[in-house]
């Protein structure tokens, strides 16, 4: 048994299907972060750390004499974790077992978000407790505004592809945007007839990506090797206990995140 | 016999185009041209008929045709079929049954360019643009225009509308653009990324997690 216990749940194998595929089309969408760093993993619950392939000098142990005694400590960044509960009515695992497909999983969607908007803001924003900066942080700051203007939104984006090529960072590039801004570039059909997410997607070579927790929006390069989400154990769900209506549940993951190659990200302001 | 030319092509005249249709849905201006290519087809029939048969008058034809065929599929691959990969429901096989027919289409019309026109493997070549697009526009609208009309909404259909209007009205020749042959697998996952195996319906995983894993480029 392992330490999900799902195996003591009073949910059944059909139920239980029905719960994981729901919170896998509800992540799936949300998950914006993982659609344009590299990925790796999954380590499993075991994995705690990252190696950095560096060093810190270390003092010796007391009472020693030090002498030509080199002595260094090696740096890892730790994985995080992150536990997201909710809850699911047990009426509705018995209408799973009854066969019934609309099942009621409101508490589950709320916590998909949850959980896809700490990874996203985690990813982007950085997460200084879990030691982890952020691609915002560690970009150049060009002090580039995407603003509300959705006319000035193919220059502002070509300026930064353009910023991005003149420091020898190839493409394809994408565009990570948070709700509101790419909520106006769906809507927004330039004058020419030609849509603007069309247009962008010219002007990258990629995608432009709906990131919910992305408060502005970033330019960075696909090319691959830049940015690096290492996951130990990929988005699971746990039971935590249950009564007589409810049982409670979590999804649960641990991860951190590294910029290796910061200039290969243009923030820009929102 | 008469060889083609870059002078002679740039002189010809050409077939009504998209551009000159009152209507802005773009599946409507596509079926447009598909009427145009079956006349002018039909009109070489006529010719193929007559017992004395000046080549410049097969040129009058086959040039604008071969002019329209080029910069129709060229038009249909940067305006409509990205944008059916987005809406259609059955898109991903659609799109990459008319790449590979506008590879035909186009293979065919280059190789006429080649020959006399009016010699027998001109005729041949010609036969063969024929075919290919007689199955194109079948295909094409049975399928992916039906399947736009479905499931895109009438504003964007006439947005994309102007784009191929005034893409067919600034390119009245396809000098100007890439007529070569696409690798059709390379085109849709380009535009909307490599098919994705679907998820599994149970969880049958050992690790219990939901198998989510890597996203990039979705």
């Amino acid at each position: 048994m392992d330490h999900l216990l799902r195996d003591i749940a009073p949910i059944p194998t059909a139920a239980w299907a029905q719960i994981d595929d729901e919170a896998r089309e509800r992540l799936v969408p949300l998950l914006a972060a993982r659609r344009v760093v590299d990925w790796t993993g999954p380590g499993g619950w075991e994995h705690s750390a990252v190696s950095l392939g560096r060093t810190q000098q270390l003092s010796g142990p007391p009472g020693t004499d030090g002498g030509a005694v080199r002595t260094r400590q090696r740096r890892v960044r730790p994985l995080a974790e992150v536990r997201v509960p909710f809850t699911v009515s047990r009426d509705e695992i018995d209408n799973a077992e009854r066969g019934a497909r609309d099942l009621e999983f409101d508490d589950l969607d709320r916590a998909a978000r949850q959980a896809a908007e700490i990874e996203n803001r985690a990813v982007f924003h950085g997460w200084p407790d879990a030691d982890i900066e952020g691609i915002i942080a560690a970009a150049p700051a060009p002090n580039v505004k995407l603003g509300a203007d959705t006319h000035s939104y193919p220059g502002v984006v070509a300026g930064a592809v353009d910023r991005l090529r003149l420091a020898g960072v190839e493409g394809p590039y994408a565009l990570a945007v948070g709700p509101d801004a790419y909520t106006r570039i769906i809507e927004t059909t330039e004058d020419t007839g030609y849509l603007l997410l069309d247009h962008l997607t010219k002007i990258l070579g990629g995608n432009v990506v709906w990131t919910p927790g992305l408060d502005s929006a970033v330019v960075l390069s696909q090319r691959g090797d830049d940015f690096h989400l290492n996951v130990g154990q990929d988005i699971s769900i746990g039971y935590s206990h249950h009564d007589a209506d409810t049982v409670h549940l979590y999804l649960e993951e641990s991860f951190t995140f590294q910029v290796t190659e910061p200039d290969a990200a243009i923030a820009l302001t929102s | 016999m008469l060889e083609h030319s870059a002078a002679e092509k740039s002189d010809a005249p050409r077939l009504p185009r998209a551009g000159d249709s009152g209507s802005d849905d773009i599946t409507q201006l596509i079926l447009d041209d598909h009427e145009r290519f079956r006349r002018a087809f039909a009109r070489l029939d006529e010719l193929q008929a007559e017992e004395s048969l000046p080549a410049a008058d097969l040129a009058e034809v086959w040039d604008p045709l071969a002019d329209l065929l080029d910069v129709h599929a060229v038009a249909e691959e940067e305006i409509f079929y990205p944008q059916l990969l987005r809406k259609g429901a059955d898109a991903r096989d659609e799109t990459l049954d008319a790449i590979g027919d506008h590879n035909d289409i186009r293979d065919a019309v280059h190789d006429a360019a080649r020959r006399p026109v009016g010699s027998q493997d001109w005729w041949e070549a010609v036969g063969r643009a024929r075919v290919a697009n007689d199955e194109h526009m079948a295909e094409e609208e049975r399928e992916g225009l039906a399947d736009f009309r479905q499931h895109a909404t009438l504003g964007l259909r006439e947005s994309l509308g102007r784009r191929f209007r005034q893409f067919m009205a600034e390119h009245h020749d396809a000098g100007d653009l890439d007529t070569s042959d696409k690798d059709p697998q390379r085109y849709v996952d380009s535009r909307v990324g490599p098919e994705q195996t679907p998820a599994p319906t149970t969880t049958p995983r050992a690790d219990h997690s939901l198998g989510i894993g890597s996203l990039k480029g979705r």
